[in-house]
């Protein structure tokens, strides 16, 4: 069986995978990087909150040219979780018309393998697909 | 304390790309020619902000290197895209808080044709192993989204549009009006008037920007001579009079 391993520590991969975020237990500001202290309030308690598979576009762009390595073109988003949490990661293709793209288009979230190591090893990452409206 | 701090002196350099120059060959123009400006001798400048933000070894001793080096002490300070404002604000407290007189600021950047996009960059790693504050196992640039600057600023652009029901039309308005101002300035890196027809039609780097909406990248230093009141009052009417007040009193 090919094992896998997420992209980054704040995606589990289960059956269904999800994001998981750090909150703070004084004012439930949602961190997925890896904190010292909460960012909002500066609060030391920080426990794991699974965030919601889907949820409402807040921005995007259709990046065209890049540093070099990186494959082009792509299109990266700004989601708003449902129930909160705000995340940033690919449109899975196809390449939208950008102008089709407006304010509450729903995405939801999907897993893909972006890259295989030496060993065999399978990188998921997320991603998101638009809804159909 | 100073009530007030003025500006005495400056200087620019032209901005292009000047692959026979170095950061501070460019740096070492400005701030010669904004001494020049002033009329005032190194032995009156207390102290000396430097700004460089892409290369990491102290701007200031080595922009000295190149011209005088008669023991001006130097703060180099690095603040993203606020670097050369900040160089001017720290020589500004400088003279406000009394300790010295004059202050030479400098802002100085070589960022050839990459620019940014050659910051930050990880190496692919063999093995999958998280590290890092996302415990990221590769790099995720173009996986994850876009974190650098072209596609940063255009998602923060888009969502302003999407929010506020803004056309890309109107950010193109912005470049054809800023390309329209490059034409009046001969130290602009570019020198086209260009119409919305043009800026919509180009390259797009990232959506909804095209190349001419985009800041070049390129190299170019400026520098300001600051003073105190004190020392203004010191100085030939020529220079004394076009000088600019920095800060308002607060008497």
């Amino acid at each position: 069986m090919t094992r896998s391993i997420p992209v980054v520590s704040y995606l589990e991969l289960a059956g269904p995978s999800r994001l998981v975020a750090d909150e703070c237990a004084t004012c439930g500001a949602l961190h997925l990087d890896r904190r010292q202290r909460c960012g909002r309030c500066g609060g030391t308690r920080l426990s794991e909150r699974p965030l919601a598979p889907a949820g409402t576009i807040r921005t995007f762009t259709v990046v065209h040219r890049s540093a070099p390595g990186v494959e082009v073109p792509f299109t990266s988003v700004v989601v708003d979780l449902d129930g909160g949490g705000t995340v940033r990661g690919n449109l899975v293709d196809p390449l939208p018309e950008p102008a089709a793209i407006t304010a509450g288009d729903r995405l939801r979230m999907v897993e893909r393998v972006v890259g295989v190591d030496v060993d065999g090893t399978e990188a998921v990452a997320y991603a998101f697909a638009l809804e159909e409206r | 304390m100073n009530d007030s701090v003025w500006i005495v002196g400056a200087s620019m350099t032209p901005f292009g790309r000047w692959p026979a120059e170095d950061a501070m060959s460019l740096g070492a123009t400005a701030a010669a020619a904004a001494v020049d400006d002033a009329g005032v001798a190194w032995h009156d400048i207390g102290m000396m902000t430097a700004a460089c933000a892409l290369d990491v070894m102290p701007a200031g001793q080595r922009i000295q290197k190149l011209l005088v080096q008669t023991g001006i002490p130097v703060v180099n300070v690095t603040n993203a895209c606020a670097s050369g404002a900040t160089a001017v604000r720290v020589a500004q407290l400088a003279i406000a808080s009394g300790e010295v007189d004059v202050a030479l600021a400098v802002g100085t950047e070589q960022m050839g044709k990459m620019g940014m996009l050659l910051v930050n960059q990880q190496a692919p790693r063999d093995r999958f192993e998280p590290a890092g504050r996302y415990g990221a196992v590769m790099p995720v640039e173009g996986v994850l989204g876009t974190e650098l600057m072209p596609g940063v600023f255009a998602m923060a652009g888009m969502q302003y549009a999407l929010r506020h029901n803004v056309d890309v039309r109107h950010f193109a308005q912005v470049a054809v009006k800023n390309h329209r101002h490059s034409t009046l300035n001969p130290l602009a890196q570019y020198r086209k008037e260009l119409s919305l027809d043009d800026v919509l039609a180009a390259d797009t780097v990232a959506y909804p920007n095209t190349i001419p909406m985009c800041c070049p990248t390129g190299d170019g230093a400026a520098a300001v001579v600051l003073a105190s009141d004190a020392f203004v009052d010191c100085l030939d009417p020529g220079v004394r009079q076009p000088a600019t007040r920095c800060t308002t009193s607060t008497r």
